[in-house]
């Protein structure tokens, strides 16, 4: 090796060296920066803490606080029909989840909820995400229902909520 | 720490004063980087978490020529299936163009998903337990399929996922997944019970 050619190599390994590593801090983080940083991550918690919220409120039966998730004129789609505002879905899901052809299947019953995709954009929000609908038959867990949710979020009086909730079942096709 | 050869000494010392003290720290950085793990922040280990989410989404539906699942991976990464935990398994699948055509990629578009393997099941991907490394992080997760077997009340355990994360400049993206299987010979979708093996990644 020629001194010109092991200069180069030591150059280029030293410049390798001080090179950050992928992912590593990049210096100071500005105070506004970090702020925004941190208004994204609490935003994403509320927003997943809404979704679990709707399935806890269904679940329980509590129609009135899962209405509650919903903006003034916030819309829930699905198989029951199209409902907008808190009242109407309360009274649409309350009617279709108490018809006693549900009522007493869904003692014991829960939603999951997962794989949850968030896109934030300042006080709206986006997501879509899967739910599984699990019944006690014979006391056991039972898989009873899957799909996904297409969703639309709006930050109302300081606090995130559903602007639109479409629920589809698994073998639907997505919303346009 | 061992002396440098003397005939590249000078060129060292020369080289300290161009470029001050960060010589002697960036060597000692140099030599502890293979075994310091990177230190993730919050936002790193959700973006992580969304790349998880987005590969649940994208393995059911082959979108843009199947490029959107190609593209949760790296360049180079690719998907194999390991009938074992921390075993490397066989690949199926590397690189771009691959990993779109199994994910029903076609020049034209994409394949009828009624004509692919796993129609219509839901992939439910859970605990997923993020670990960073030196170069990146780890990842270990479940897989719960629904719907298997033509019955859409029907669930199974799959395994689960060995997934090795690289931040790019895109941000993060998978260098490999391994879809960790151990009892696929009983599985209702893959076993003796189902179909065949696994031609597309589950």
């Amino acid at each position: 090796m020629t001194r010109p050619t092991a200069r180069a190599a030591l150059a280029l390994v030293l410049l390798a060296a001080i090179r950050p590593m992928p992912g590593a801090a990049q210096g100071p983080v500005s105070e506004p920066a970090l702020a925004a940083r941190i208004a994204r991550l609490e935003a994403r918690e509320d927003i997943r803490r809404l979704m679990i919220e709707y399935g806890r409120t269904l679940d329980r039966g509590d129609y009135a606080a899962y209405s509650r998730l919903f903006a003034a004129d916030g819309e829930w789609v699905g198989s029951f029909g199209t409902f907008k505002g808190p009242a109407a879905i309360a009274a649409a899901v309350g009617k279709a989840m108490s018809a006693p052809a549900f009522a007493a299947l869904n003692v014991g019953a829960f939603h999951l909820m997962t794989n949850a995709i968030i896109d934030i954009d300042g006080d709206h929000a986006t997501a879509v995400s899967k739910w599984t609908f699990v019944r006690m038959v014979d006391h056991k867990p039972t898989l009873t229902y899957a799909g996904r949710y297409h969703d639309q979020f709006v930050v109302e009086r300081g606090t995130w909520r559903f602007q639109r909730r479409v629920t589809l079942a698994a073998t639907d096709p997505d919303p346009p | 720490m061992r002396s440098l050869p003397a005939r590249i000494r000078p060129l060292s010392a020369t080289l300290c004063v161009l470029l001050g003290a960060s010589i002697p720290v960036a060597l000692t950085a140099a030599a502890e980087a293979p075994v310091t793990p990177i230190k993730l922040t919050a936002l790193d280990y959700i973006e992580i978490e969304q790349l998880s989410a987005r590969y649940a989404f994208a393995i059911e539906q082959c979108t843009n020529h199947g490029y959107d699942y190609a593209d949760l991976y790296t360049d180079d990464g690719y998907f194999a299936v390991s009938p074992a935990w921390g075993e490397p398994g066989k690949r199926y699948a590397e690189g771009r163009e691959a990993l779109a055509k199994v994910d029903g990629g076609t020049p034209e578009g994409c394949k009828d998903p009624k004509t692919m393997m796993g129609y219509g099941i839901t992939h439910v991907i859970v605990d997923l337990v993020i670990t960073p490394t030196p170069t990146g992080a780890v990842g270990r997760s479940i897989l719960l399929a629904l719907g298997v077997g033509g019955n859409p009340t029907t669930i199974e355990r799959q395994g689960g996922y060995e997934d090795v994360y690289v931040k790019t400049a895109k941000g993060w993206r998978i260098k490999a997944r391994t879809h960790v299987f151990p009892n696929m010979a009983e599985s209702v979708q893959f076993g003796h019970r189902g179909a065949p093996s696994p031609t597309k990644p589950q």
